[in-house]
């Protein structure tokens, strides 16, 4: 089985409200690109920290390699959130020893040369550095890994246009043509030539999963184009 | 071993706020111990206000120091503890390829190290403090005088007597990681909250401390009535309640510890 | 920078023509050595599963040859060159008959138009 994450009748529900995610069903294989697209407040984000073993599920199971999420999925897998996770006081370079230390699967040179690409000095201390630089690191951190499954959290959200197309290109780059990569955003022009597949989330469901080739040649249109009328208000 | 790079860790991003808290407590009882052990500020501050402003300042400050020490140690790694694992930082911590245990073990092993550490230095500033102090006043070492006093050859402890001591021990190690595992699941518990995490860890904390003190008085009520009314307790029966002790003690470290985990492992609320 | 791609076609079609268009054009001649499927993804800014799809379809046609020992080079033959180009200005002129005829030009008005604007 070449499946890498399998959700099986998935059901999250909150303290309070409906249900984030309600049984879901879905199957990620490896060596694609997928973008999990769907508005705000549609799940996207509930999903994946369950992948990622964040949350636990009310109800069903997801499972990693064949396993429950646990330090063993956490070592396979690369996630980069929304949120910015650094910690003020530290240097890029404690950064970059930091992950070298916990992942097996780190590439300090790579992190290094990338960093040098995009001109940011390792003996900065995070704090002094801006929102956009901050999440550059991140995604070099996240991408200097050889995961098994790359999850992005609205990548390319925060981060000027020049730096937006050194990032893809690093992406498509450096990622192992056997790793899955999982990006989720709402920008999904900018990200479209790259996925193989398109998953649409709405209301904690799978509504559609596809190729975006599938789309562009049955619809006509580019998946944003699709996506903007099967979501429109 | 990921417990042991995650130690490394925390004590690398730790330990120079503690350690600067506990040097300025050295430092000013090293002046103290300067200042104090002559005689002469007695009579100095007598004639001169400004001498005396100077030493009341001092004590302030001294006391202050202690004070911010002891703050310091408990609330910073406690601090520490809630942004590393229950704030934005969480989502590196919990994605890391460790569990949750190793994640609580190392935290709590390098704050207890320092509550240790701090713990002495308080304890041996206020000794050597208050023996320059009598030095000063009285022209007495009590280190010296203690040591003329007992001597050990005079000392007779039983078997038991020695058990008693080793119990203490554990209680006091018991004690110690009792306020961290005492914090550390206020700290989980407040992270349950949707909006208000800091504030609700807070008020749970506090209230956490009142159902203690209920705990405790309770406690020593039915030791009031209990072990003082016999005349001269045996020694068997004072050794019978150092163990209850201990063992309440570290059963309700293991509790305390055991919640936290499962909330940490299993009802993570990172935003 | 990143290849522009339409919005209404696969993406896999257009980076053959792109392709096409390149070898013909002479940016890549007869005989050279293309780039890594990877490479040339990101280049594009485009899957690399779509690029390898794409040099799969012109393989198929001949036009770039995989050896074992060097990778993916362009064709040598360059009468199979001369032919796609042939066909890719006989596409060209298709459409732009198409679009003058809209306009309502005859095919003698176009030869006669075509002489004069030069």
């Amino acid at each position: 089985m070449s499946s890498l994450v399998e959700c099986r009748n998935v059901t999250k529900c909150y303290v309070n409200g409906r249900p984030a995610v309600y049984n879901l069903n879905l199957t990620l294989e490896k060596g694609h690109i997928i973008g999990l697209l769907g508005p705000n407040g549609s799940g996207k984000t509930t999903l994946i920290k369950m992948i990622n073993g964040l949350l636990r599920p009310t109800n069903g199971e997801v499972l990693v390699n064949g396993i429950l999420p646990g330090p063993e999925t956490k070592a396979r897998i690369s996630y980069l959130p929304e949120r910015t996770y650094l910690e003020a006081q530290r240097t890029v370079k404690d950064i970059v020893e930091f992950f070298g230390d916990f992942y097996e699967d780190f590439r300090k040179d790579r992190a290094y040369a990338m960093l040098e690409a995009l001109h940011i000095e390792s003996d900065a201390r995070l704090k002094n550095l801006s929102k956009g630089t901050k999440e550059k690191v991140q995604l070099i951190l996240v991408m200097s890994r050889d995961a098994e499954l790359y999850i992005l959290d609205e990548p390319i959200a925060g981060v000027d246009p020049a730096a937006r197309d050194y990032i893809l290109r690093t992406i498509i780059a450096n990622f192992n043509p056997a790793a899955t990569l999982l990006i989720c955003t709402h920008l999904i022009s900018d990200i479209e030539s790259i996925l193989d597949e398109v998953v649409f989330i709405r209301d904690g469901q799978i509504t559609l999963k596809t190729t975006v080739e599938n789309i562009r040649e049955q619809q006509g249109k580019s998946v944003d184009q699709y996506f903007r009328e099967v979501f429109a208000c | 071993m990921h417990v042991k790079k995650l130690f490394v860790h925390e004590w690398k991003d730790s330990w120079k706020l503690v350690t600067l808290f506990n040097v300025i407590v050295l430092v000013f009882t090293l002046i103290g111990i300067v200042a104090l052990s002559n005689g002469n500020w007695v009579d100095a501050m007598e004639k001169n206000a400004w001498y005396a402003t100077i030493y009341v300042s001092y004590f302030m400050l001294y006391y202050f120091a202690i004070l911010a020490l002891g703050v310091a140690t408990t609330f910073y790694f406690l601090i520490r503890f809630y942004k590393n694992l229950y704030t934005d930082q969480g989502y590196l911590m919990h994605t890391l390829p460790v569990t949750s245990h190793q994640l609580i073990l190392s935290k709590a092993f390098v704050m207890y190290i320092w509550q240790v550490i701090s713990g002495c230095v308080m304890l041996v500033s206020i000794l050597l403090l208050v023996n320059s102090l009598v030095l000063g006043i009285e022209n007495v070492n009590i280190f010296k005088a203690l040591l003329e006093e007992i001597d050990l050859a005079d000392l007779d402890i039983s078997f038991l007597g020695v058990l008693d001591i080793i119990v203490v021990i554990l209680i006091a190690i018991g004690g110690q990681i009792f306020s961290i595992m005492f914090g550390y699941l206020a700290i989980s518990l407040g992270q349950l909250s949707k909006n208000h995490k800091l504030i609700s860890s807070i008020g749970i904390y506090m209230g956490m401390q009142i159902v203690l003190q209920m705990v405790f008085s309770f406690f020593q009520i039915g030791f009031n009535l209990t072990v003082v009314n016999v005349d001269r307790p045996s020694e068997g029966l004072v050794f019978a309640i150092l163990c209850l002790i201990a063992i309440v003690v570290f059963a309700a470290d293991a509790g305390m510890y055991a919640g936290s985990n499962y909330i940490m492992k299993n009802k993570l609320n990172l935003e | 920078m990143a290849w522009n791609l339409e919005n209404d076609r696969p993406i896999y079609a257009q980076i053959v023509e792109r392709i096409q268009l390149q070898i013909v054009s002479g940016m890549y001649k007869a005989g050279d050595k293309l780039p890594s499927v990877r490479e040339l993804a990101a280049i594009a800014g485009v899957n690399p599963n779509t690029m390898q799809k794409a040099f799969g379809e012109l393989e198929r046609s001949g036009l770039i040859i995989t050896q074992r020992t060097s990778g993916r080079i362009v064709t040598e033959n360059e009468e199979m060159i001369d032919e796609i180009k042939r066909q890719l200005a006989q596409e060209q002129i298709e459409k732009f008959m198409e679009k003058m005829s809209e306009l309502g030009f005859g095919k003698k008005e176009i030869i006669d138009f075509l002489e004069k604007s030069n």
